[in-house]
C-alpha cells in the first residue's frame, strides 16, 4: 500500500558552516511520481537518504500517511531504494538479489518465488533469475535493481539518479519503463535526478532544489513555463535574460520599452525561452513585443536549430523547429516575443 | 543515542579494553620496569651494551639498504614490463617468506661455514679456506639473511605504490622530453616514497630487533641477543628491561625519522589512480628473458639457504663437501619421533588457531568500527591495531613476561609455568592483528556501503546485513587475514623463544631452536623439521596470494 509523504522543516548539516538542507517542507501524495531536481551538491540525494532513513535529519520530521517515522531505522520504514550504482550484491544471483527483501520479511518460499518472478516479469527480465549479476548488461542490472525494489511492494519507492550510468538511448527507454512500473503498481515514488529532461518527461510533479533549499515545486509544464526564480528558469532549460526597470507596467530594457502589466515597479529581470522568440510576423497580435536584431550564428541539431541573435548590445537565443533552410543571417530584421511568454522577476 | 549506535560504541569499548590489556599493557609493563634512569645510564656507560646497540642499528641500516637494492629494481621491472612468467614472479618472490630467517640461518651456515659448500669449492680449486662467518662475517651474514627474508615486504609495498601512479604522470614527463633517468628520480621515486616508507619502516624495525638470526649465528654482541641472555636473571636484574625500553625508543625514533623523510607524498596529495589499459611494455620472448631472469636469479639466491636446508634435511652426513655424501629419509622420521617435535606441532597448532580466532574476531570488529560504523575515536582503535608493526616483537614478548611474573591479576591470567596458552595466543594475536585489520579494512573500503544500505533499506536488520552481505563480500579478505595470522603465528620467534619456557609447552620455532643446538644429529633433525614448517607456510601463502592477487602488498603497510 503506497503512502503519502510529509516533510516538515527538514534540516541537515555535515559541517558546521554550511547546511546541506534548510527547512525543507514538502507534501507528496500517495501514488505520485515525484522528482527532486537540482544540480550536484544541492542536497537532493541527502533528502532522499533522509526519507530512506540512511541519514538522520538534524531538524524536522518525516511522516508517512501522517505517521511520524523520523526516528524509525531504515529497515522498518518499508521503503525501497534504487541506488545510483544499483548496489546489486555480486555474490548473489539475480533471483536472490530480488528475493532478499522478501526473505528479510520472512515470506514463505512459495510466495517468494511467485513475487520474484512477477517482479522480473514486470521489468521484462523473465527467466534470468539464475544469472550472476556480473553477467548482465548495464540496462539489465538497472532493471534488476528496480525489480528488487518493487518486489517488496514498498510504501515508498526511492530512486537515486537510477539512469545516470546508462547511455542516452537506454535512458530514454528506462525512464518510460520506470513510469510504467510505478504507475502499474500504484507506487509513491521519489526520484532524484539532475537531468531536467528526465524530470520533465517523467514526473507527475517535481521540486527544484538549490543550495539546500526548495526553489519551486510544481508539475513539469508549470515549472517550465512559470519558473519561480531565474535559477529555476535557467536550470530547466535555455533562457534569455534581460535586465530592466519597470514603472506602471512598462519595462525599459536593452531592447526598448515593453508593456508588461505584471511587472512590479523597480529593477526587474525578464526571461523568455528561445522557442518563444520568432522572426516578426506581419499578422502578430497587438501587444506583441518587438525589437530589431541580426542573426549571427547557428547551432544545427537536426530536428531543430538554435540561432544566436545580436540585438541591443546583448545576444539572445532563438530556437526554430524545424530549422530554417537556407540558414538566415546577414541583414538586420525584426523579432518578436509574446508578452505571455515573458516571465518577470523582481531583481 | 539509539540502541544500535550504543551497541557499536560498546563493542568499540570492549575492543579498546582488549588492546589496552594485550598491547599497551605489555608495553607499559616494560616501560614501568625499564624506565630507570640509573640503569639506562649504566647501559650507555657500558661499552658492551653500546656496541650491541650500534651493531643492532648497523644491522638494521644495512639490511634495509640491501632490501631496497633488491626490491626496487624488481618492482620497477614488474611495473614497467609485460613478460612471460610475470604472474609467477610475485609468487616466486614471496618464497623467502616461507621460513623464519633464523631457520634459514641453518642453511646459510652450511653454505658459508668453514667446512661448508663454498669453502669446499675453494679447496677443490686449491685455494685457501675463507672464514666467511668469522669476525665481521657474522654481521654481514645476519644482514644478508635478513635482507633475503624481508625484501618481499618492501617489494610488495613498492608494486602497490607503483600501480597507484597514474601512467599519465610518466607520459607527461616523457612528452616534455625527460630522460628515463630524470623520470625515475623526479617522478617515480618521489611518488613511491610513501611505499618505500611503508615497507622500509617494517624492515628497519624488524631487523633492528630480530632475535632469532643473530642467535643462530652466535652473534652475541647485538642488543636483542643481550636482552634474551638476560632473561634468566630478570627477577634479580632489571637491566634487560631498560635495554628493551631503549630499543622501543630507538624503534619509535626510526619510525618517526622514516615518516619525516619518506612518509609524505611528494605532491602533497596521493597519486592518482592508474587508468585502465595502462599495462607495461610488452616484451618479446628473448627480451622478456631479462626481467624473468632477474626475478629467477634473486629468487634463487634468496632460496639458497632454504635449498641448503632441504639438502641438510635429506642428508646423512654433509661436511666439507659441495653436496651431501648420501641421502636419507631418516631425519624426517627422527624429526617426527623426537619427544620435542610432535608436542611442539600440537602446541603451535593450539596457540596459532587460538591466535587466529582472536585476531580475526578483533580485526573484523575493529575494521567495522573504523570503516563502517565510523565511531568517534575510531582512529585510536586503528592506530593501536597497527602499533604492533612498529613495536618490536621482543618488546611485546618481554612485556608479557613481566606481566606473567608480576604479582596479582596478570600473573593469574598469564601463568607461563602452568599453561602459556592464553599468553602465547594473545601475544601472537596482537602481533598479527595489523595483517587482519589491513586485509579486512581494505575489503570494506573497496565494498561500497550502498550494498549494505540496500539491504537495510529492504528491511534486513543489522545482523542479517552483516551475515548475508558484509561478511560474504569481504570473505576473501578475512580469509587472507586469517591465513597470515595463522601461518605467521605458527613460525613466530620472539614470543616463542621468550615466553615458552617449559619443554612441554614449546611451539615449533622453539623446538627447532633447541634441536639445532643439540650436537650430532640435532642440526639434521632441526632442518627436517624446518622443511615441514616451510611446506606448511608455503601452502598458506600461496592460498593467500591466490585469494588477494596484486592487492597482497596492502597487507604489509603501516
Amino acid at each position: 500500500m503506497s503512502s503519502s509523504i510529509s516533510l516538515a522543516g527538514i534540516g541537515k548539516s555535515f559541517t558546521k558552516d554550511k547546511p546541506v538542507l534548510s527547512g525543507i517542507n514538502l507534501e507528496i501524495a500517495a501514488g505520485e511520481l515525484f522528482f527532486l531536481l537540482g544540480p550536484s551538491g544541492c542536497g537532493k540525494s541527502t533528502l532522499l537518504r533522509i526519507i530512506a532513513g540512511l541519514e538522520s535529519p538534524d531538524s524536522g520530521t518525516i511522516g508517512f500517511d501522517g505517521r511520524d517515522i523520523t526516528s524509525l531505522p531504515p529497515e522498518r520504514r518499508h521503503t525501497a531504494m534504487v541506488f545510483q550504482n544499483y548496489a546489486l550484491w555480486p555474490h548473489l544471483s539475480v533471483f536472490e538479489n530480488v528475493a532478499f527483501g522478501l526473505r528479510a520479511a520472512h515470506c514463505a518460499s512459495s510466495e517468494i518465488a511467485v513475487k520474484v518472478n512477477a517482479a522480473l516479469e514486470l521489468v521484462r527480465l523473465p527467466g534470468l533469475g539464475d544469472r550472476k549479476i556480473a553477467s548482465l548488461s548495464g540496462g539489465q542490472q538497472q532493471r534488476v535493481a528496480l525489480a528488487r525494489a518493487v518486489a517488496v511492494e514498498p510504501a515508498v519507492l526511492l530512486l537515486d539518479e537510477p539512469l545516470s550510468n546508462l547511455d542516452a538511448r537506454l535512458r530514454d527507454t528506462m525512464r518510460e519503463e520506470i513510469r510504467r512500473v510505478t504507475k502499474t503498481k500504484g507506487l509513491t515514488a521519489v526520484y532524484v535526478t539532475h537531468d531536467r529532461r528526465e524530470a520533465l518527461a517523467t514526473a507527475d510533479r517535481a521540486a527544484i532544489m538549490h543550495n539546500g533549499l526548495l526553489e519551486q515545486c510544481a508539475a513539469p509544464r508549470e515549472l517550465y513555463r512559470h519558473p519561480a526564480s531565474p535559477f529555476a528558469a535557467e536550470f530547466l532549460g535555455d533562457a534569455n535574460f534581460l535586465d530592466g526597470d519597470a514603472e506602471g507596467g512598462v519595462v525599459a530594457a536593452q531592447l526598448g520599452q515593453w508593456r508588461l502589466p505584471a511587472a512590479p515597479d523597480g529593477p526587474v529581470r525578464l526571461m523568455f525561452r528561445p522557442e518563444s522568440l520568432r522572426p516578426a510576423a506581419p499578422d502578430a497580435p497587438d501587444g506583441t513585443l518587438r525589437f530589431r536584431g541580426k542573426i549571427t550564428g547557428e547551432l544545427y541539431a537536426g530536428e531543430y536549430a538554435v540561432y544566436t541573435v545580436a540585438a541591443g548590445g546583448t545576444t539572445l537565443k532563438m530556437l526554430m523547429s524545424p530549422p530554417v533552410d537556407p540558414p538566415p543571417g546577414g541583414d538586420e530584421c525584426e523579432f518578436m516575443v509574446a508578452p505571455a511568454a515573458v516571465r518577470v522577476f523582481g531583481a | 543515542m539509539d540502541t544500535r549506535r550504543f551497541l557499536c560504541y560498546l563493542t568499540g569499548g570492549v575492543l579498546l579494553l582488549f588492546l589496552v590489556t594485550f598491547l599497551l599493557g605489555p608495553i607499559y609493563a616494560v616501560a614501568a620496569g625499564g624506565l630507570n634512569p640509573g640503569l639506562i645510564a649504566e647501559i650507555f656507560r657500558s661499552p658492551v651494551y653500546v656496541e650491541g646497540l650500534c651493531n643492532a642499528l648497523a644491522v638494521a641500516a644495512v639490511t634495509t639498504v640491501f632490501t631496497l637494492a633488491i626490491a626496487l629494481p624488481l618492482a620497477l621491472l614488474y611495473n614497467r614490463y609485460e613478460f612471460r612468467g610475470k604472474a609467477l614472479s610475485t609468487l616466486a618472490i614471496m618464497a623467502p617468506m616461507i621460513l623464519p630467517p633464523f631457520v634459514g640461518a641453518l642453511g646459510f651456515q652450511q653454505l658459508l661455514g668453514h667446512y661448508g659448500v663454498f669453502n669446499s669449492i675453494l679447496t677443490g680449486f686449491g685455494a685457501a679456506r675463507i672464514d666467511f662467518l668469522g669476525g665481521d662475517g657474522k654481521f654481514w651474514a645476519v644482514c644478508a639473511i635478513e635482507a633475503l627474508h624481508l625484501y618481499p615486504i618492501l617489494y610488495l609495498n613498492l608494486i602497490t605504490a607503483l600501480a597507484n601512479i597514474d601512467p599519465a604522470y610518466q607520459e607527461a614527463a616523457r612528452n616534455l622530453g625527460a630522460s628515463p633517468r630524470r623520470r625515475f628520480f623526479r617522478i617515480t621515486l618521489p611518488l613511491v616514497k610513501p611505499g618505500i616508507f611503508a615497507g622500509g619502516s617494517i624492515v628497519l624495525i624488524w631487523s633492528f630487533t630480530e632475535l632469532g638470526t643473530p642467535l643462530m649465528f652466535n652473534y652475541t654482541r647485538i642488543t636483542p641477543v643481550q636482552v634474551f641472555n638476560g632473561i634468566t636473571e630478570l627477577e634479580r636484574n632489571q637491566l634487560p628491561l631498560s635495554l628493551v625500553v631503549i630499543m622501543l625508543a630507538v624503534s619509535a625514533l626510526l619510525y618517526l625519522g622514516g615518516k619525516l623523510a619518506f612518509g609524505r607524498p611528494a605532491t602533497g596529495g596521493s597519486a592518482g589512480k592508474g587508468s585502465s589499459g595502462s599495462g607495461g611494455v610488452k616484451l618479446g620472448f628473448w627480451a622478456g628473458l631479462l626481467p624473468a631472469g632477474a626475478f629467477a636469479a634473486v629468487t634463487l639466491i634468496a632460496l639458497a639457504p632454504h635449498i641448503s636446508l632441504v639438502l641438510i634435511a635429506f642428508s646423512r652426513n654433509w661436511y666439507n663437501s659441495v653436496l651431501p655424501e648420501s641421502f636419507t629419509w631418516m631425519n624426517f622420521d627422527a624429526a617426527l619421533s623426537d619427544s620435542l617435535v610432535v608436542p611442539s606441532i600440537i602446541n603451535s597448532l593450539r596457540y596459532s588457531l587460538s591466535a587466529m580466532l582472536i585476531a580475526v574476531a578483533a580485526g573484523v570488529l575493529i575494521s567495522l568500527a573504523v570503516v563502517r560504523w565510523k565511531l568517534r575515536g575510531g582512529w585510536l582503535l586503528d592506530t593501536l591495531a597497527m602499533l604492533p608493526l612498529a613495536v618490536p616483537g621482543i618488546v611485546m614478548a618481554f612485556g608479557f613476561l613481566v606481566l606473567a611474573y608480576a604479582n596479582g591479576f596478570t600473573r593469574m591470567l598469564f601463568d607461563v609455568e602452568k599453561n602459556p596458552l592464553l599468553l602465547l595466543a594473545a601475544a601472537y594475536a596482537v602481533r598479527r592483528l595489523p595483517y587482519v585489520v589491513r586485509a579486512v579494512s581494505s575489503g570494506l573500503e573497496q565494498t561500497p556501503a550502498e550494498l549494505e544500505n540496500a539491504g537495510r533499506n529492504l528491511g534486513a536488520g543489522a545482523w542479517r546485513v552483516l551475515r548475508r552481505i558484509t561478511l560474504p563480500l569481504v570473505a576473501a579478505n578475512i580469509l587472507v587475514g586469517a591465513l597470515f595470522a595463522f601461518s605467521f603465528s605458527m613460525l613466530e620467534v620472539s614470543d616463542s623463544l621468550i615466553l615458552a619456557q617449559k619443554a612441554q609447552f614449546y611451539p615449533i620455532t622453539k623446538a627447532i631452536y633447541e634441536l639445532s643446538s643439540i650436537l650430532g644429529e640435532g642440526r639434521y633433525i632441526a632442518c627436517a623439521f624446518g622443511v615441514w614448517a616451510m611446506l606448511f607456510l608455503a601452502s598458506t601463502l600461496a592460498l593467500a596470494a591466490a585469494a588477494l592477487g596484486k592487492k597482497i602488498g596492502a597487507i604489509f603497510r603501516l
